[in-house]
């Protein structure tokens, strides 16, 4: 599968590829000009992480080979595609009973702001040809790679 | 290779799914007592009304004819003969096997309370039929009570508010969600389940069922002295494992059938999983110990790594919460950090740096850390942050095949 | 390596065989744009920040929102811009003062008189009435803000005077309102967006009319008045015969001595004393721009316009160049490495343009005879040093056919000296409205002057004439769009008028200063007709608006009521009362709107529809004439 690759070394805590994220994922438009950065609507599949040393780490979702997420969704909403190796989230399957929340070791899930109902997680952009965050990492942290075979 | 599973939910459907991604020729047999697939743990929703029981199947519609599983639906195992490795059905049918998965979980416990068991609308909220019971009766019923304020209680309750009925729930605990939540936390869900109409009743016990003569539920009888009129009690007081079908002194079996860390029984080729093994009666652990019995199942030695059983998200009238470890310092050598904020609450129990237990409430955004740091018993002493400051970045490190693992 | 696309095939196949960087190959590498600088909510103003507004994070730690993050960005470039401008003006005016002090050459009598008339002067003589023109301009500058600048009100259109006025944005001393706008956009002072964008207007007025305007006006006295003329333009304009010296900049009159000194025998006799015929002006950026408009005056000393800012870098590969000075923007860091490899001399007359490799020799008019000299050595040497030692490639690029020297003057002299002609040509749709094009040339509105030429072919379509100054015209002329024969890419009623008066479809005004000169064309035009500006039939676009000084030079137009496009957000996405405020509140403030837009067809079509609006509203035909009607 591809997964998106990180060196953490690069990361300077832009968070390009977080604002990238909102924009790709906004109804409004996908265009950085159509972001309304003050609708809690627009939340990031990615975030960036401090440790304390203040150190940037880029957490992003690892479409996991053992996904606790999909271990632990009772609804069937979260589902790991054997040929992709993609993780994904159906919207409409979910019973917002938010185990994946709980469970995903990295701490990439979080619920939406708005309506606290579901899971705001990576799609790889929907089948787009470079993840919108990889194209938008002007430092070169961020990179897709074939990793192998997946389950 | 011939395999066969008993139980078609969260260990059954995973151990099925595992032993055809490992093994694509072997033929599978799955057999279950319900005739859908569906999340036992979303019940709650089809009787509020938002879903139905076709809504709650958490596999492909055409999981069994995609992957090849022959699935006997709506049949019961009546017998299991280990000298000859074969289980009878209720219909009388006989199925072999080379190796067999028990994944029948648990039923409700309906405890021993004066004329509990006679009334004619009692009943337990495990499987579909329960619900279909309910969604029959609540027409000609005003007041429900819910006994027992556990997880599975809180669901039907919160199920039940969707609909024009007097709730009571009574809960011989001083709070409710007494394994999962403190007082305060537990509080602040009673307080909203109040201002929402439902009667709490805690730190009481339910003492007896008043019947009329046809044994139609009148109230109920608690310690208090107090009659809570009702015409429908829901019991979640606890679940006895599905075992009826294992003879007695074949499979060993204590709290529910014990089994070791490949999740196999003490029979040969007989593995067994999720909430029939009476341990940890969790959705994820179900879901584990299926996939690691179908690794085992095929021969392909796997370890179960994960028996943390004390975790929990909750999610009521949208406020969440998740509650995983121990949720008071056991004495005083357990030191309890705090973050409070209006409604949102935040606890976090260490000793001798190592998190044992939290309680998060309003806010559980990227909490699965927490989860993954109680549950691995790592070492946080070196994180020179505020205990709720901490995440994954503190353990940061990528592995060569992208995925994240921690660093200490 | 790779590059971005220009407008100017020519130049780009030029550059792409060349192996020195430039922009064009930089801005690749510049592709990742920061998304909240895009979109303006970035505010480094304080030691808490940077902070950055997210969903999650609305607010600075001071407490400020998006809306006061962005209108303190947004009113601090302005007031760069605006200073830019004010520095201009100020070294012309002091430059016309010391002329008047020195009695040295005044080259437009008429252009002096206009002024002093302008400003109720009266003097004995000339030199006193330069000094006293200057000394009025100075004054105003240097005027405190709660003192109202005295000129505005005789530079500026009645009708427009009066709306400033009840909006209350009629400037003080120029120079105190930038610095006060400085101020009022540092660490938790103003939080008022409505307020901030107000006062941009206002430093928009003095910004139109003192840094463009009388900068054009006061030159035009010095250096002579623009006439209507066919020029060369392009790399094709660099003859090696020569010593070739390239300014940039925008402060011509800083180059007076010298472009008359270079043609003196004595220091032609230099020049041939190391093998040259003599010494030439190429020009480039802005700077170039002015001369060429003046190129009737300096027909001997100035080979021509090279090209645009973003041009300059490949320029200096052709190796034909021999020395540079440089006075202002844009004078690019780029060409630092590419004059190093070139061994191109630089002297830079001022230091706010003041290149690390150039020499500084500070610009003064009482030393001009002194500094012509050093230059004129230092040019020699250079030329001496490189030629022989470097490549020189001039590649067949450029047009012999430029008509320039287009001023509110020069055109309406054209048209019989009344507007009469044009107002007729409007009023019978056969011009169905004008577009003036303005500003820089960027390299990100779609690649080198892209923007700019493919919006202006789509305006001659559709028969509206496009009036340019700026950087945008160096792109225009170079590609071809202002030389007569381009009249058949206009529409056909455009393109009758422009074949019978012999005159491109689109109109060099020159340098971006001359961006004053199109709006005393606007304000003329609305006297004509007597109305207002914000109804005529005139759009203005900057669509490849490059700097803080294209954003205060919009500020006026929005001041003067016209309808202004970019193509380039100036990065006030992220706030929403200031996008509102500026796109969709001006019309009802000065009559004024921004409308950002990044797709040209789009956009063609949404400025042709406020033309045809304001027509209707004028009562003036919607459909068009036929031809030949
Ligand atoms: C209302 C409710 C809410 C819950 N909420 C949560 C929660 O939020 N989080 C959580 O982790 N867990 C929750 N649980 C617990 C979770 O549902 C169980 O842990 C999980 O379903 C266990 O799965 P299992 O496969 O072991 O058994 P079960 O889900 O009990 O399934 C047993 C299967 O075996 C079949 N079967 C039974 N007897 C026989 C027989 N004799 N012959 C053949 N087939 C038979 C049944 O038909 C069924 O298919 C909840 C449970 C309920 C009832
Ligand atoms: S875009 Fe790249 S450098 Fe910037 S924050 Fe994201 S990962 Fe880090
Ligand atoms: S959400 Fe977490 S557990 Fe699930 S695939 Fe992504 S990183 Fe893995
Ligand atoms: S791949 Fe797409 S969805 Fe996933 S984090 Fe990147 S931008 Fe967001």
């Amino acid at each position: 599968m591809k997964r998106i690759k990180i060196k953490q070394d690069l990361c300077m805590a832009c968070m390009n590829c977080t604002i990238a994220c909102m924009a790709e994922h906004n109804e409004q438009g996908k265009g950085i000009f159509d972001l309304d950065l003050t609708d809690l609507k627009n939340e990031s599949r990615n975030h960036i992480s401090l440790d304390s040393q203040k150190k940037p780490a880029p957490i992003f979702c690892r479409h996991c080979d053992e996904p606790e997420c999909v271990f632990t969704c009772m609804s069937g909403a979260m589902t790991k595609d054997s040929e992709t190796g993609i993780v994904s989230y159906n919207e409409d399957k979910c019973s917002s009973c938010f185990m994946c929340v709980m469970s995903c070791p990295y701490g990439v899930l979080k619920t939406d702001e708005l309506r606290n109902s579901v899971v705001i997680k990576c799609d790889v952009c929907d089948g787009r040809e470079i993840p919108r965050c990889v194209e938008n990492c002007p430092t070169g942290c961020l990179y897709v790679e074939e990793v192998g075979v997946c389950l | 290779m011939k395999y066969l599973v008993l139980g078609a939910s969260a260990a059954g459907i995973n151990c099925a799914k595992t032993i055809r991604s490992l093994d694509k020729e072997g033929e599978i047999t799955v057999v279950s007592k319900d005739d859908k697939v569906y999340s036992r743990c979303m019940l709650h929703h089809v009787v509020s009304g938002s879903r139905t029981i076709e809504n709650l199947n958490f596999v492909s519609e055409d999981f069994f004819e995609k992957l090849d599983i022959h699935w006997m639906k709506g049949k019961n195992a009546k017998k299991l003969h280990i000298e000859d490795k074969k289980v009878v059905l209720d219909d009388e049918s006989i199925l072999s096997y080379d190796k067999l998965l028990i994944a029948t979980g648990a039923s409700s416990f309906i405890p021993p309370i004066k004329n509990l068991r006679e009334g004619n609308q009692v009943v337990g909220f495990r499987d579909a039929e329960d619900v279909e019971m309910i969604l029959q009766e609540y027409s000609h019923v005003k007041d429900i009570v819910v006994l027992g304020g556990g997880l599975v209680g809180i669901d039907v309750v919160s199920g039940l508010m969707a609909k024009k009925v007097n709730i009571s729930l009574v809960e011989f605990a001083d709070r409710i969600l007494p394994l999962q939540l403190d007082k305060r936390s537990a509080t602040t869900y009673e307080d909203l389940f109040k201002d929402n109409g439902v009667h709490i009743h805690t730190g009481v016990k339910a003492e007896e069922v008043l019947l009329d003569e046809s044994n139609n539920v009148k109230g109920l009888k608690i310690s208090s002295g107090e009659v809570i009129p009702c015409e429908m009690i829901i019991v979640a007081t606890g679940v006895r494992p599905n075992l009826s079908f294992i003879s007695e002194n074949t499979v060993n079996i204590d709290k529910g059938i014990v089994v070791d860390e490949y999740c196999a029984t003490n029979i040969a080729d007989v593995f067994a999983a999720g909430d029939v093994c009476g341990t940890h009666p969790i959705w994820p652990l179900a879901v584990k110990q299926g996939i690691t019995a179908g690794h085992n199942m095929v021969g392909k030695e796997k370890k179960l790594e994960d028996h943390f059983g004390f975790r929990n998200s909750l999610n009521f009238m949208d406020l969440q919460t998740v509650s995983i470890g121990i949720i008071e310092p056991v004495d005083d050598t357990y030191e309890e950090h705090i973050e409070e904020d209006g409604i949102e609450y935040k606890k976090i129990i260490v000793k001798d740096g190592i998190i044992q237990g939290a309680i998060l409430q309003g806010d559980i955004s990227y909490c699965g850390v927490i989860t993954t740091l109680i549950k691995n018993k790592v070492d946080i002493s070196k994180v020179n942050k505020n205990v709720f400051d901490i995440n994954y970045a503190d353990f940061f490190s990528v592995a060569e095949d992208g995925s994240y693992e921690y660093v200490v | 390596m790779k590059m971005c696309n220009s407008a100017d095939v020519v130049l780009q196949e030029f550059a792409a065989g060349k192996s020195q960087e430039t922009s064009f190959n930089r801005v690749e590498k510049q592709k990742i744009k920061c998304g909240f600088g895009q979109l303006g909510v970035c505010c480094r103003l304080c030691s808490n920040g940077p902070c950055r507004i997210t969903p999650q994070a609305p607010k600075g730690v001071c407490g400020a929102t998006a809306d006061v993050i962005v209108s303190r960005n947004f009113l601090r470039a302005v007031a760069s811009g605006a200073a830019c401008y004010l520095h201009i003006v100020e070294t012309t005016a002091r430059n016309l003062k010391s002329i008047g002090q020195n009695k040295g050459k005044i080259k437009s009598e008429k252009a002096l008189n206009d002024l002093a008339n302008t400003f109720g002067i009266e003097a004995k003589d000339l030199y006193d009435k330069a000094i006293a023109v200057a000394d009025k301009v100075l004054a105003d500058l240097y005027k405190p803000r709660f003192e109202k600048m005295e000129l505005v009100e005789k530079m500026a259109y009645a009708p427009r005077y009066k709306k400033w006025k009840e909006l209350n944005i009629l400037p003080g001393g120029a120079k105190s309102e930038v610095f006060d706008a400085i101020v009022k956009t540092s660490t938790n002072l103003s939080s008022d967006p409505v307020d901030m964008l107000l006062h941009s207007l206002n430093l928009g007025i003095s910004t139109g009319l003192y840094g463009l305007t009388l900068t054009n006006l006061l030159n035009d006295v010095m250096l002579g008045e623009p006439v209507i003329r066919q020029a060369s333009v392009g790399f094709k304009v660099v003859d090696t015969n020569y010593i070739n010296i390239m300014i940039t900049g925008h402060q011509h009159s800083v180059f007076a001595h010298l472009q008359d000194r270079l043609i003196d025998d004595d220091v032609i006799e230099i020049a041939k004393s190391v093998g040259a015929k003599g010494f030439r002006l190429v020009g480039c950026t802005c700077v170039g721009q002015d001369l060429q408009l003046r190129g009737e005056h300096y027909q001997e000393v100035f080979s021509g316009h090279a090209g645009n800012n973003f041009t300059s870098e490949s320029l200096l590969t052709t190796g034909g160049i021999d020395f540079i000075v440089s006075e202002f923007n844009c004078t690019l860091p780029g060409i630092e490495p590419i004059v190093e490899e070139f061994m191109v001399d630089m002297v830079c007359l001022d230091d706010v343009a003041k290149k690390t490799s150039a020499e500084h020799i500070p610009f003064s008019k009482d030393k001009e005879v002194e500094i012509s000299q050093t230059i004129i050595e230092k040019a020699k040497d250079s030329y001496v040093k490189r030629r022989g030692n470097v490549t020189i490639d001039i590649p067949i690029h450029g047009h012999d056919d430029v008509i320039t020297g287009v001023s509110e003057k020069s055109l309406k002299g054209f048209l019989g000296g009344t507007w009469a002609p044009l107002i007729d040509l409007i009023a019978s749709g056969k011009i169905k409205g004008v577009a003036a094009i303005v500003g820089c040339s960027n390299l990100t509105a779609k690649g080198h002057d892209v923007f700019t030429v493919e919006l202006t072919k789509e305006l001659i379509k559709k028969d509206i004439l496009v009036l340019s100054a700026g950087c945008s015209s160096g792109g225009l002329e170079n590609v071809g769009l202002m030389s007569p024969k381009a009249a058949s890419l206009a529409g056909d009623s455009l393109r009758e008028v422009c074949e019978s008066l012999g005159i491109p479809p689109v109109l060099n005004f020159g340098p971006c200063l001359a961006i004053g000169r199109l709006e005393i064309v606007a304000t003329e035009l609305a006297e004509a007709l007597n109305i207002d500006i914000p109804q005529l039939p005139l759009i203005l676009s900057a669509p490849q608006w490059l700097e803080e000084q294209a954003l205060a030079d919009g500020a006026f137009g929005l001041a003067l009521g016209l309808p202004l496009h970019l193509a380039i957000s100036p990065f006030i996405g992220g706030s929403e009362v200031v996008s509102n405020v500026l796109m969709n509140a001006m019309p009802d403030i000065t009559g004024g709107q921004l409308i950002v837009n990044d797709d040209v067809i789009s956009t063609a079509d949404v400025l042709e529809k406020i033309i045809i609006e304001r027509r209707k509203s004028l009562g003036l035909a919607v459909e068009l004439v036929p031809v030949n009607a």
